[in-house]
């Protein structure tokens, strides 16, 4: 399919958006992207365009295409100067659905997701959601954060320890 | 840019076991855990595509679309550009003079021969160029000239066209003439310039005169096969009166030859020719006017016959003969025509013919090209007419005229 895709095939490309569309997608929420659906289809067709100079398995295409939708991420938020955290509140309303339960229960656990990322810095709200949702270990992220492996590690470490922390004063403060 | 980046420690910082615990399913650390639900909650859809993403899935990687690769050819290009400015910039004016006049000589030449250039300077540029290209063609048709040459002793213009006929006709041969052929060429210029009195070609025409004559009657009847179309009537009229004395060889015979009468009129037309040559331009002119008599005769085969005898006494009887068969002579008599009769008989009508002649010369020279013959013709078509006056050749010529004579036949007895 790979091969395909690499030669334009539509049916492949279909394929590739199916399968990673909704990584991206994610990924981009969870980053508190402005407007995520539209600059997740501007990542996929920057993606596709790459596609026929792409190298490599599965693992580092899916590698290759958070690449591009971090960097796109980037771009955006200089482009708009606008602060991530309230783009994540405006992205959180416009989750698209499918399914009515899956979207209620999913819209309960993406608002308490984006509660949580919500206490994190923007670096360690990436390392957290790449090593979630891509499964990508450190080195993986660190490539794509364009980062040392010791740095990634690090942001992960006190990413965890604020949400542990943040959870804690929830628990107290209620 | 976070704090962490520059942590002490935090390099060497340990996994997260807990982290990896929550990503590999396990509920030890709540908070982990539902940090890893919400989060991967936010990826189980894909975002309906944008249209130009929609595009793109649909349709694949297309030109629309192109590859990265083929967006960098763009630079590529560029890149050439701006090296060759760069080349270009750092050479010496004398250089830069070079170059452009050498752009600027190419940019006109090949304007011109795409015919987009202003009527003056294309006209120029035509001049050149078709004079170029006349050569070379004029040089194709010698070598059937060659073979008029034969009859007529040099006429060149005019015997090149007999030559064809010849050929055709089969008795004469095509000797030397080639380079008359050259003037074949010339003639098809020459219909109408005869008068003016023919440049290259048409000269060494002119200046054999009396050959051409005889070429005339001998050509005349190829050359009206080739210019024949049409023009061929008018030009041996015309031809003919203008010139009177010398020209009659060369013009009338191609003019009318070719066009109306194609072959028939040529038979009887050479042959007066051949007589005249002796006989002189003089004779000739009151002879075109019996000429065309004959010529009109067209009856081209026939009248070859018919012409012989005509030529023998006034001589005029011959000119129209040739005339005539130069018209009409042109195609279908070819064979016959050549043969004797052309010779023979026209060493009479030469006489005659000669008057004619003037016109004649013009005739061969056109016969050769043919092509060009139309135009000359168109002058002739008086001829024609006067050729019909000239009935003797009439009868004969006609049938002689076979495929061309009759069209030719009709159009000079018509004027006539």
């Amino acid at each position: 399919m790979l091969l395909a895709a690499q030669h334009g095939a539509a049916w492949a490309l279909q394929r590739l958006w199916e399968d990673l569309g909704p990584l991206v997608a994610g990924f981009l929420r969870a980053r508190g992207a402005p407007d995520a659906e539209d600059l997740t289809s501007e990542v996929f067709i920057s993606f596709c365009r790459s596609l026929p100079r792409f190298e490599g398995d599965e693992a580092q295409l899916r590698s290759c295409l958070l690449t591009i939708a971090h960097r796109r991420l980037v771009d955006e938020r200089r482009r708009r100067g606008r602060r991530p955290v309230e783009v994540a509140q405006e992205a959180a309303d416009r989750i698209p659905g499918g399914d009515v339960e899956d979207e209620a229960v999913g819209g309960l656990a993406g608002a308490e997701a984006r509660r949580l990322l919500a206490h994190l810095s923007d670096d360690q709200r990436t390392v957290v959601t790449l090593r979630i949702l891509a499964d990508m270990s450190i080195e993986d992220v660190a490539r794509v954060v364009g980062k040392r492996p010791g740095a990634v590690k690090a942001l992960q470490h006190r990413a965890l320890a604020r949400l542990r922390a943040a959870a804690a004063r929830e628990d107290v403060s209620p | 840019m976070s704090p962490a980046d520059d942590y002490p420690g935090m390099r060497h910082a340990p996994t997260d076991p807990a982290l990896e615990a929550a990503l590999a399913g396990d509920a030890g650390d709540e908070v982990l855990a539902a940090l890893v639900q919400g989060v991967r909650a936010l990826a189980t859809q894909a975002p309906p595509p944008s249209a130009e993403l929609a595009v793109l899935l649909r349709e694949g990687l297309t030109p629309d679309h192109p590859a990265p690769a083929a967006i960098a050819r763009p630079r590529t290009r560029s890149r050439w550009i701006r090296q060759a400015v760069a080349r270009v910039a750092a050479l010496g004016v004398a250089a830069k003079l070079t170059l452009g006049l050498s752009v600027a000589a190419a940019a006109v030449a090949g304007a011109g021969a795409a015919g987009v250039l202003p009527p003056p300077a294309q006209d120029l540029v035509d001049e050149v160029l078709g004079g170029r290209a006349a050569e070379p063609a004029d040089a194709a048709p010698s070598p059937d000239a060659a073979p008029a040459v034969d009859d007529g002793h040099g006429g060149q213009g005019a015997t090149p066209s007999r030559g064809r006929q010849d050929a055709d006709g089969g008795s004469v041969t095509g000797q030397d003439p080639g380079p008359r052929a050259d003037a074949l060429p010339v003639p098809p210029t020459d219909g109408p310039r005869d008068d003016v009195g023919v440049p290259d070609g048409r000269e060494p025409t002119v200046g054999e005169g009396p050959r051409v004559e005889e070429g005339p009657p001998l050509g005349a009847g190829p050359p009206a096969h080739s210019a024949a179309p049409g023009d061929q009537g008018p030009p041996s009229a015309a031809g003919p009166p203008p010139h009177t004395g010398p020209p009659p060889h060369a013009g009338p015979p191609p003019h009318a030859g070719p066009p109306p009468h194609a072959g028939p009129p040529p038979h009887a037309g050479p042959p007066p020719h051949a007589g005249p040559p002796a006989d002189g331009g003089p004779p000739s002119v009151p002879g075109p006017p019996d000429d065309p008599g004959a010529a009109p005769g067209d009856a081209g085969p026939p009248g070859d016959a018919g012409p012989p005898g005509d030529a023998g006494p006034p001589g005029d009887a011959g000119p129209p003969d040739d005339q005539g068969a130069a018209p009409g002579s042109g195609t279908p008599s070819g064979p016959a025509a050549p043969v004797g009769a052309g010779p023979s008989a026209d060493s009479p009508a030469p006489d005659a013919a000669v008057p004619d002649s003037a016109p004649a010369p013009t005739g061969p020279a056109p016969t050769t090209p043919a092509p060009t013959g139309p135009a000359p013709t168109s002058p002739a078509p008086t001829g024609p007419a006067p050729a019909p006056p000239s009935p003797s050749g009439g009868g004969a010529a006609p049938p002689s005229a076979g495929g061309g004579g009759p069209a030719t036949g009709p159009s000079p007895g018509g004027p006539a």
